[in-house]
This record gives C-alpha cells, sequence and structure tokens, in this order.
C-alpha cells in the first residue's frame, strides 16, 4: 500500500484543491462557503494521485437482513449469543462498509449489526394478567465476520413480524378488476358442481348444505369467479375455522390463480391496519372465526361482495358473540356452507338465516320455529344434495390431501425443534442418514401434537370433520403410524366411542375389535395403527378414511384405506390424508410428489420400503438444506478409537471391567429415548438403566426381549422400575415377542444405533462386540410385532 | 379405480413461476440521499422479496465530484450491484426505473430493462453510450397505459422470451405501478425505522 493511502478522505482531496484554491485567489474570487470548513491543514498536503480522487470514498449501502417478504428457505443458520430470557428473533444488518483510504476498494467482510431480541413482559389486559412478547433491540451492538450469503439469508423464523406485516399490504399490486371472457379451470367439474356454482350465482343469499367431500369449497370459488368476471363485485371475506384456511388459500390458488388472495392473523393491531389496508388490494380476504368476533369493528366497516361462511352450523346459537359478529358484516350477497344435515333442527336453521337472509324470520317465529314452516321457508334458498344422489358421478375412492397450519406454540415448538436438530446434524460428528430420519421422526411427532401443550390444529380438524361424519351417520377410520399419537386422539373423541387398534393387542382382542367397529351403531370412530391395522381387516362400516400423518410408502397407505374400500362397501369412499404446512411434512410430500413415478414403476407392490430406499442420502440431507458429509480417512481413523461411545468398535473382549463402564456411557449418551432390543435382556440390566437414565434428556425407555426373559423376579423388578422412572416423567415399557426378529441386540436413542453385545454377557466378563452402527433397526416394526410382557 | 379427481379438488400440476425483479432508486425524504430497492414479484406482480438498502448520503464535496454521474454511481455501483447481488431469487428480468442503472446489464448475466411511459420523459443518448434497443409495449388485457422500454438483450431468443413475459406480465398489472409500490413501502418503512429516513 503506497504512503499516501493513509491519508484521510479530506486530506487526500485537500492537494488536489489547493492549485485551484490559489488560482481562485489570483482571480480575487472567493472560494466556495462548504470549503471553507475544511480544515486548513489538509490542503496543505501532496497532491493525490488520479486513482486516489477517482475513488472517492462513499460508504455502501447495507442490505436490510429482516425484511423477508416470505420465510426464507432453510440454508444456514446464524449462532447468536444466547441472552437470558430473550430470543433473538432477528439480525438488521446495518451499515457498514469501511474504506480505510481513498485508494482500497470499499470492504464487505464485517457486518455490524442490530441484534432484535424478543423479549417477554406482563401485561394487564382486561383485568387480567397475561405475557406478552415484546420486540426489542438489542443495546449490545455486535461485529461479526459473516458472509453475504449468511448475513443476506437469516436463521429461519428470524423475521420480524411487524416490518413484514407493515410492509406487504403497501407491496400488493391494487385487486385487478378486468377478468378475460374465458374461465379456464384447472380440472372439468362434476355436472352436480357446476348445477351448484349456477345455483349460487343466482342467489344472493343461499345455504349449499352438500355432504362432506362434495367439492362445496371449489363450488363457492367458481361462482365467486364468475361474478367477478361479471363485474358484479370485487372482493370476497372467507370465514372459516381455523383448521381449513390453508386449505382455502391452496384452493383459491388452484382453482382462481388470478385472484390476490390476503390471510387476515397476527396481533390485533395489526389485524385492525390490515382490515383497512386490504381493502381494494385483495380479492379474497381469509379469516378465522375468532379474528372476525375479535375484529367485528373492522371487519363490519368493508362492503363485501360476497361473504362466504363455511361450515356455517358454527353461528347456530344466535346468542354466541361469534353469531352476532357475522351478522353485522357488510355482504351484497351471503353464502353458508354446511355439510352438516340441518333441515330438521328448526332451531339452528333460524339461527343461520339470521345471517344468510336477515328478516326471514321474524318475530314469534324466531322463538318457536315449527320444522315444516322452517323447511318452507327456508326451500329457495338451500342446496342439498346428498352422496347418494350424485353416486353415479363420482369414483368409487377419491382422495384428498389437506394442508393445515400449525398454530403459534405448536410452530414454536417445531422451529426451535428444526432448528437444534438442523444444527446438530451440521455440527455433530459422524453424522448419518439415520440421524436424519431421527430428526424427520421427531419432527412429524411434534407436527401431530405440541410435545408440552399438546395442542394439535390437526386434531381441530378432525373434531371437525368426525362432527361432520357422524351426523352424515357416516363411521370413520383414523390412520397414524405413532401410536402415541392415538393415545393423544382416543381421550379427544370419547364422544365418539372410539375404538384403538394396535399392535398391542391380542388375537382375540383385535377380532372383537373389528366385530364392534363392524356391526356396533355406537362406535363411529376407529383409531388404527397403520402398521398393525393397514392389512387383513375388513372396516367396510366406515366411508370415510383420515392418514392423520403420512407413511414413506403410498402403497402402504393404499393398502390400509382398502381396509374400508372393498368388497362389500357400496359407498364412496373419501380418503384425507393431513399435511402441516411449511414444515417436514410438506417438504416430504413435494419430494415424493416428485417421484411418484418411482412408486409407480419400482415400489408398485405392498412391501414397506424404508425412506432411505426411495430417497438418496442427498435428498434426505436436502431436505434441511445440507448436504451429507463424506467420511474422508482421516474421520475414519479418528472415528475408531477404542473405550469411546462413538468408536466403531466399543467393547473389547480384553477389558471386560471397562465393557461395562461403557455400556453406561452407551445409556448415558442416549437422547430422547432409550430402546433396547436384547432376545436375552436380563433383569441386571434394570438396575443400569436406573442408575444411569438422565430424565432432563430421556422421556421413554422401551425394552424388547423374549417371553421367557419375563420372569417373576424380572416382572417385580421392573413393576419398581416404572414407579421410579413415573416419578422422574419417563414413561417404561417392556414388551416381549417369540417371533424371529434379529439375532442381534441393539441400543438405540433418537442421537444414535449401537449393535451391543448380550446385555448378561457384558456383566459376566463374557467376550462381547459391539459397535455403533449407521444401520438403525427396524425397532419400530418389531415393537408393533411385540405383546405387552405379562 | 382412482385415478379421477376427488370433488374437493386435488392440486392439478402447477407451472414454474417467472420471476420479475425491479429495481428502484428514490430520494430520501429530506432529498440529501438516495435510498435503492428491490422487489421480486411472480407473473401476477405478488411480491415475494423485496429488499431496502441504508441510505447513501452523498457529501457536498461528492456532490460536485460526481456531478452528473452521481446519479450513475450510485444507482448502479453502490445500490444496483447490491441489491442484485443480494436477493435470494433470481429473476432472468429486471426492470429499473433510473436509465442510469442500464449499466448493470454489463455486470451481470440477466438483462435490464428500462421503462417509462410514453412520452414522459425524454431519452437522451450521450454518444459514447452503447446502442440500446427501444420498443413500445401495449398491455394484452388493454387494461393498463402502455409502457416503453430500453435495454439490451444478449441474442434474439432471450429478447423474444423476455419480451414475452413482459407482455404476459403486462396483462395482469401495471408494470410502472409496482414502481410505486416500492415507493410507498420505502416511505412508510422510514416512518417507523429513522435509519432509512
Amino acid at each position: 500500500m503506497p504512503a499516501t493511502a493513509k491519508q484521510s478522505p479530506a486530506s487526500a482531496l485537500g492537494s488536489g484543491l489547493r492549485g485551484w484554491l490559489q488560482r481562485q485567489a489570483a482571480r480575487r474570487i472567493a472560494p466556495p462557503e462548504f470549503l471553507a470548513t475544511l480544515d486548513p491543514l489538509d490542503l496543505t498536503l501532496e497532491t493525490p494521485t488520479l486513482t486516489e480522487v477517482l475513488d472517492v470514498g462513499m460508504s455502501r449501502p447495507a442490505m436490510s437482513g429482516d425484511l423477508w417478504l416470505t420465510r426464507p428457505e432453510i440454508t444456514s443458520y446464524d449462532v447468536t449469543m444466547p441472552m437470558p430470557e430473550q430470543e433473538v428473533i432477528g439480525c438488521s444488518l446495518a451499515a457498514v462498509a469501511v474504506s480505510e483510504n481513498l485508494a482500497g476498494g470499499l470492504s464487505s467482510g464485517k457486518v455490524d449489526g442490530t441484534l432484535f431480541f424478543q423479549a417477554r413482559k406482563e401485561e394487564e389486559q382486561n383485568g387480567r394478567k397475561r405475557t406478552v412478547p415484546v420486540v426489542t433491540p438489542s443495546q449490545r451492538r455486535e461485529t461479526q465476520s459473516v458472509s453475504r450469503e449468511r448475513a443476506s439469508a437469516g436463521p429461519p423464523g428470524a423475521l420480524l413480524p411487524n416490518l413484514f406485516e407493515l410492509l406487504l399490504p403497501v407491496l400488493l399490486p391494487p385487486a385487478k378488476t378486468e377478468f378475460g371472457q374465458e374461465l379456464l379451470l384447472p380440472e372439468e367439474l362434476y355436472p352436480f358442481q357446476a348445477y351448484g356454482v349456477k345455483w349460487l350465482v343466482d342467489h344472493d343469499a343461499a345455504l349449499l348444505a352438500d355432504d362432506m367431500g362434495l367439492g362445496k369449497t371449489i363450488q363457492a370459488i367458481i361462482a365467486f369467479r364468475l361474478l367477478l368476471q361479471q363485474a358484479k363485485g370485487l372482493q370476497c371475506l372467507v370465514v372459516c375455522p381455523k383448521s381449513v384456511v390453508s386449505s382455502w388459500r391452496r384452493h383459491f390458488a388452484d382453482w382462481a390463480p388470478d385472484l390476490q388472495v390476503v390471510t387476515i392473523r397476527g396481533a390485533k393491531q395489526t389485524r385492525d391496519s390490515h382490515w383497512a389496508a386490504y381493502n381494494g388490494k385483495a380479492h379474497v380476504i381469509l379469516a378465522n372465526y375468532e379474528i372476525v368476533r375479535n375484529d367485528a369493528d373492522s371487519a363490519k366497516t368493508i362492503p363485501f361482495a360476497v361473504v362466504i361462511v363455511d361450515e356455517i352450523q358454527k353461528i347456530k346459537n344466535p346468542g354466541t358473540e361469534t353469531t352476532q359478529a357475522i351478522r353485522r358484516l357488510n355482504g351484497v350477497r351471503r353464502w353458508g356452507l354446511s355439510g352438516t344435515p340441518l333441515e330438521n333442527r328448526p332451531e339452528d336453521v333460524v339461527s343461520i338465516f339470521g345471517f344468510i337472509k336477515p328478516g326471514l324470520f321474524r318475530g314469534e317465529e324466531l322463538r318457536v320455529a315449527h320444522p315444516v314452516m322452517v323447511r318452507q321457508r327456508i326451500e329457495p334458498y338451500m342446496l342439498r344434495r346428498r352422496k347418494a344422489d350424485v353416486l353415479k358421478e363420482l369414483p368409487p375412492k377419491v382422495k384428498d390431501v389437506r394442508y393445515v397450519e400449525l398454530e403459534e406454540v405448536q410452530r414454536r415448538s417445531y422451529d426451535e425443534a428444526e432448528r437444534t436438530g438442523r444444527i446438530e446434524l451440521e455440527t455433530g460428528e459422524n453424522v448419518t442418514v439415520q440421524h436424519v430420519l431421527a430428526l424427520i421422526t421427531r419432527l412429524k411427532q411434534i407436527c401431530n401434537f405440541d410435545p408440552s401443550t399438546a395442542d394439535s390444529v390437526k386434531l381441530e380438524w378432525l373434531k371437525d370433520h368426525l362432527e361432520t361424519a357422524v351426523e352424515e351417520d357416516s363411521k370413520v377410520l383414523v390412520f397414524s403410524q405413532f401410536v402415541q399419537t392415538l393415545d393423544k386422539i382416543e381421550p379427544q373423541v370419547s364422544d365418539y366411542a372410539p375404538l384403538k387398534y394396535t399392535g398391542q393387542l391380542s388375537t382375540g382382542q383385535r377380532d372383537q375389535i373389528e366385530q364392534a367397529f363392524q356391526e356396533d351403531a355406537k362406535n363411529k370412530v376407529m383409531l388404527v395403527s397403520l402398521r398393525a391395522g393397514g392389512m387383513g381387516l375388513t372396516l367396510t362400516a366406515a366411508n370415510y378414511v383420515v392418514h392423520f400423518d403420512s407413511w414413506w410408502n403410498p402403497a402402504v397407505m393404499t393398502q390400509a384405506e382398502d381396509r374400508t374400500h372393498r368388497i362389500g362397501q357400496d359407498k364412496t369412499v373419501f380418503v384425507t390424508t393431513l399435511v402441516a404446512e411449511d414444515t417436514i411434512e410438506e417438504r416430504i410430500q413435494r419430494l415424493l410428489d416428485r417421484k411418484r413415478h418411482l412408486f409407480d414403476r419400482v415400489i408398485d407392490d405392498l412391501s414397506d420400503t424404508g425412506l432411505q430406499k426411495v430417497l438418496s442420502e442427498e435428498e434426505l440431507f436436502g431436505l434441511f438444506g445440507l448436504k451429507p458429509r463424506r467420511v474422508t480417512r482421516q474421520d475414519e481413523r479418528s472415528r475408531v478409537t477404542p473405550s469411546q461411545p462413538g468408536a466403531a468398535h466399543v467393547f473389547r473382549p480384553e477389558e471386560p471391567f471397562s465393557n461395562v463402564v461403557r455400556l453406561r456411557e452407551i445409556l448415558r449418551s442416549c437422547e430422547d429415548y432409550i430402546w433396547w432390543a436384547d432376545p436375552h435382556f436380563g433383569a441386571r440390566a434394570l438396575e443400569e438403566l436406573a442408575v444411569v437414565v438422565d430424565p432432563s434428556k430421556i422421556r421413554e425407555i422401551r425394552i424388547l426381549s423374549r417371553s421367557d426373559q419375563f420372569t417373576e423376579r424380572a416382572k417385580s423388578d421392573f413393576q419398581r422400575l416404572c414407579q421410579e422412572m413415573a416419578r422422574k416423567g419417563i414413561a417404561v415399557e417392556w414388551r416381549t415377542t417369540d417371533k424371529s426378529i434379529s439375532h442381534d441386540r441393539y441400543i438405540v436413542g433418537a442421537n444414535q444405533a449401537y449393535n451391543v453385545p448380550p446385555v448378561n454377557a457384558i456383566f459376566q466378563g463374557a467376550y462381547g462386540e459391539g459397535l455403533r452402527t449407521t444401520n438403525r433397526p427396524p425397532f419400530e416394526e418389531w415393537w408393533e410385532l411385540a405383546q405387552p410382557a405379562r | 379405480m382412482t385415478g379421477e379427481r376427488s370433488p374437493e379438488g386435488a392440486k392439478p400440476g402447477a407451472s414454474p413461476v417467472q420471476l420479475l425483479g425491479f429495481l428502484a432508486l428514490q430520494q430520501t425524504g429530506d432529498s440529501a440521499g438516495y435510498i435503492g430497492s428491490a422487489m421480486v414479484t411472480d407473473q401476477r406482480g405478488y411480491p415475494l422479496e423485496f429488499r431496502v438498502l441504508t441510505p447513501v448520503k452523498p457529501t457536498p464535496m461528492q456532490k460536485i465530484l460526481f456531478g452528473a454521474g452521481l446519479e450513475r454511481y450510485v444507482g448502479a455501483e453502490l445500490c444496483g450491484k447490491q441489491l442484485v447481488r443480494g436477493i435470494q431469487r433470481k429473476p432472468r428480468l429486471f426492470l429499473v426505473d433510473r436509465r442510469e442503472q442500464l449499466s448493470l446489464g454489463m455486470e451481470f448475466s440477466q438483462v435490464f430493462l428500462w421503462l417509462r411511459r410514453p412520452g414522459e420523459q425524454v431519452a437522451v443518448r450521450a454518444a459514447e453510450e452503447p446502442r440500446r434497443e427501444e420498443g413500445r409495449l401495449e398491455a394484452a388485457a388493454g387494461g393498463f397505459q402502455a409502457v416503453v422500454w430500453e435495454g439490451v438483450f444478449d441474442s434474439e431468443n432471450t429478447k423474444r422470451d423476455l419480451l414475452s413475459l413482459l407482455s404476459e406480465c403486462s396483462g395482469n398489472f401495471d408494470l410502472m405501478e409496482a414502481f410505486k409500490r416500492m415507493r410507498a413501502a420505502v416511505e412508510l418503512l422510514a416512518k417507523n425505522d429513522a435509519r432509512y429516513g
């Protein structure tokens, strides 16, 4: 670097200006005023080179890191400093480029940023104390060396929701008012649907009460498109339950892609501003019932061409705040959708028509609603087709994927689990595909139920679905790959006398349950473990099937659905698969959709398939935006370090005493759960579990052995262990099977799997070999095949 | 026999989204500086990504020294390059609201077109400037005002593809209006964050 490069910008410029000032002075012309502010000393330095003058330093502006309009793809994480009781939610990158001299280029290697924290503070609302999040910039200024990519990508969830929410309505284009004459649809409508569309367009007040599954949503969407095309309106409000907001949004994207659709969500203040901001900016505004109830004053000010109320039976009670708020909405046309048969409930119908056609029932009629009078009065405004009416038009089995949006608590748990899991994958040693699979399993479980609060948007959807199905006098099968999920659903649907079918049942119990579901009218729902009930059963009493979560192999799911879609079934079978939006479930769904041809070509039999056989290692890691790390020779050498968990060969025949210690280390290093499969599992190992298990890391222990290992002594020890573990919040279960499942023995945690010697051999100091394995055993399959130890 | 569509509407195969980029440069509220912003939209004009830069505030000295080249330097060198590199979704075509930003075409593989309303501005070309093409785009559906574009394409194929995309987009939304939205967003941001004021 030349010596002159050390000069300040002003100094360098000063040298160049000196001669000019002297010439001006000679002509008796005063210099411009701003030059008088320059330090005179600066003007006495040497003349700078031409390069220096040309490269006048002007700070390069900094890219905003906090103005994402969409959730960034997960590509990298910035590890930020932990602050007690605070959560980093965003990193705003402020100005930075520093040029030490005029000749040097502007550097951008350092980013000086403001960290935003989400703290929590207590606030009193309506006389009750609540904890509310507060976003504050940190007082600390941090300077980090980060690459441009990392800086701009930002961590997932690093959105500043207030800015996002603030700018989105401004950036949306105005709602289009001109539409072509053609109404292009992605698929042809069924004739009964085409009739329904025309009927809606012709009715300002309408109750479309087709049976569930006949496509009321699509009919309403196309009817609104026709109104737009005919310039009979510009804006539509859709009010629906929370669990179907995503579904509406996706249906609009598929069936009316030229419309602008926005969803009202967020904090009250944001929502209030959005009701006004979206007026004229969006063709369709989506809002759930709770939001309309809470924002009644804002919502009622907007004149809508159409207000569509989905699952309108929710306003059957005229006294509720929700009913009142919906009646106050300002809609020229008012359409209600419901799959629940309403014609025999005059009081409900009267309340519903208080919104659809105000004034239809008056005075005395409101209190004493006679069924015949009500039916006659609503007839012109109601269209109801049962499945039996349109059976000839329908295929025998119809499938649908329902996307549900996780709610705040569940979303937070999911994001946190994915974030930490991903960091583990990124930074952990000897990370293999098995670790990715373990993380996927953990995330899928969170998509079903929030681990801490048991919140579940899928369950909310299921409850609504069951209510309607049961009203139709139909029965429902609910499949899940997780028995724990079925355990959580069971008490929540107790009104429908649910039956549960899992691998824990004896053959006699299974037959009994199958018969009860087929013959007993009170059992409306059967909760079925996909593994245990996927084959061999006949459950034609049901004509609705719900996959609460998806299995890798569609053939296995189809096999499960065919429990009901088989000889003896005289109704159309409706199959719904629930997918949590913007989660690993959706990513896998997309990936599998892309590889559908592979299934059709290669995996068209009913044999089960592990995900790792369907997706490559790159694709599996790619689900988390990562690349598989190739094991180098150096890695291999460092891995084979005896006496450490993680070493290839952990147990060594010549070190019988240390082997016991190593077993404990393996148990200690398991995370989330310990699954121990050993045909000759001995009661002695229970002591090790009692001593070693860390309740802060482990929530479940499963033991799988041959039945003759569950001796009286083992039974007694096991019962005491269960009691002790229950106090620590750890669930323990022992199952036995005499089927030949594996000759090997395994200890499996969420983070690792070990092939271990027989536990008795370890304690007896006998010869034994063991190693950490990348081939994770199919423990869950074995578990489903086994019986609870008795 | 499950091949038929669900009455509930199975999702049809979605066509790939074509992206359109917008680069804008505007003065700060006190006219002392410039703020660059970029927006990526889909064919319907829906915003997919929006980025804003902190203001560049040239000193009086810099204003004099850069003279007429100041806006080109700020718009293209300081803001344009930073924005084009920084956005995550890379469109093939960028529309710019300043003629000075067309020089970005020499730095990046994307095509940059300057848009204006016919008759709104007179395009005065300096003798040493590269030869650029220009044309008029009528909105496909006839609903929006026509726009005039100016820029350089690397091949006839590229020109055909991108003008076809532009024509389709112009039927969906007013291309010039997108710049207005960006300016409104920056103004709103400035009211809420002193850094952008």
